[in-house]
């Protein structure tokens, strides 16, 4: 439990050094936000409806950008042969690796959904905090699967071009669940009829929770 | 398989006469409900594929013998091939009874995602040299991609619904004549899963022998 600890810290810390993740995600999310303004309009469509899914979008595509960060730091430090190499559980490298994402994605929601908001103008009742929860219980499977796939396409060529393609379709789950959840909260339904929504985050978290235990050894082992 | 190739031909020139000639025609949807009997022997075999490529992965993880994982490749290809075959006769068919090529249906978007995914599993390979590390990658990567099916198909189900569902709990609404039509289709289409699995996987151990020996007279 402490290397873990440990291991979250240097994790955050050695971001916080470069913040390149953290800067690379935060203006793609801008650029996004400014693309949807261009392409979709606020002016002459109300895009209410619409804003809880664009918040997921963004917030899938720019989480690929910190997941593929999370590994190029390794590989440009020396390889992945530093980290097989701590005396510490497999597992535990990348259970650190994803709770660093994990916390690194909450803090790009919160310039996710103001700037959104602020942007594309978004008016009217949505229960933030239920949307939120659900936001952050969707950026758990996020960094979950991101990391074991960022470990895989870290190894591979073209690491930064086959992370979203491998990551995608094994997100979409998570994405149906947050988008679900924001657009009955739009709608105006209470947070309580949504409980299916979050109990399939839940249930996605814990799956793909357990997966690095069975295969950090063969990820990590060269 | 000798024996693979006669029961695959053999099972195949029945299968299709079960399905356009013996099976009676259905009453509501007519002939284009034939199509039907295509469909789900290529989904349960694309089904049964891509188990394959799990089970072969994890063996290859025990034992490290690449054996397995390119047993797991020639599953993947052939899978992925069944399930376009499966979404292009679902597609046919929906045009015709649903009046569209796609609905945002879940088994049907089930099935779109697993190519997805499996696609994805054919692009991780091509960009691994080594083949020991592709093996394994792959075989990581087919473990993640099976468990996240079901997930997949429970939230499109939650989602909407307006699948024809045959074979249900507790419920048989086939004739006799149309579930012998299935039956054989399903197992003539099995045989030429494992038939074309058997090629292939011969034809990559004849490949990775012919590279071992370039590497050696080099």
């Amino acid at each position: 439990m402490r290397a873990l600890a440990w291991l979250v810290w240097r994790e955050l810390v050695s971001e916080w050094r470069g913040r390149d993740a953290a800067w690379t995600a935060a203006l793609f999310s801008l650029a996004a936000a400014v693309s949807f303004g261009f392409a979709l309009d606020p002016v002459e469509h109300d895009l209410a409806p619409l804003l809880p899914g664009l918040v997921v979008t963004t917030l899938v595509f720019a989480a690929t950008l910190v997941l593929s960060r999370s590994f190029a730091r390794e590989r440009e430090a020396g390889g992945l042969d530093g980290l097989a190499a701590l005396p510490v559980d497999r597992a535990c490298v990348l259970y650190a690796k994803a709770a660093a994402s994990f916390v690194m994605l909450l803090a790009l929601v919160l310039v996710i959904v103001p700037v959104l908001v602020a942007l594309l103008g978004f008016r009217g009742p949505l229960a933030w905090p239920p949307f939120l929860a659900a936001l952050a219980l969707g950026a758990a499977g996020l960094s979950l699967a991101g990391t074991v796939v960022a470990a895989l396409a870290a190894q591979a060529r073209a690491a930064e071009a086959l992370l979203p393609v491998l990551l995608t379709p094994l997100l979409l789950p998570a994405v149906l669940a947050m988008a679900r959840i924001g657009a009955g909260l739009a709608a105006g339904a209470p947070a309580a009829e949504l409980g299916l929504w979050f109990r399939l985050l839940g249930a996605y978290d814990i799956v793909l929770g357990v997966i690095p235990l069975a295969v950090a050894d063969p990820i990590l082992s060269d | 398989m000798r024996l693979l190739y006669w029961a695959a031909f053999a099972g195949m020139e029945l299968a299709l006469y079960q399905a356009l000639v013996a099976a009676p025609t259905e009453r509501f949807m007519g002939d284009v409900q034939r199509i039907f009997y295509i469909h789900v022997a290529s989904a349960w075999s694309a089904y049964l594929a891509f188990l394959v490529t799990l089970l072969a992965g994890v063996a290859y993880l025990r034992s490290r013998d690449l054996r397995w994982d390119r047993m797991a490749l020639a599953s993947a290809e052939v899978g992925l091939l069944l399930t376009t075959a499966t979404l292009a006769s679902g597609s046919i068919w929906g045009r015709k009874v649903w009046g569209a090529w796609w609905t945002w249906e879940p088994r049907l978007t089930t099935t779109a995602v697993l190519w997805l995914i499996y696609a994805a599993y054919l692009g991780l390979r091509r960009a691994l040299d080594d083949p020991e590390r592709r093996a394994r990658f792959a075989a990581v990567f087919g473990i993640l991609g099976f468990f996240d099916v079901p997930v997949v198909h429970m939230s499109v189900r939650w989602w909407r619904s307006i699948h024809p569902s045959t074979i249900g709990p507790g419920r048989m609404d086939l004739h006799p004549q149309m579930l012998q039509a299935l039956l054989v289709s399903a197992a003539a289409m099995t045989a030429l899963y494992a038939l074309l699995v058997g090629l292939r996987a011969r034809l990559l151990a004849l490949e990775a022998a012919a590279e071992a020996r370039e590497a050696g007279e080099a």
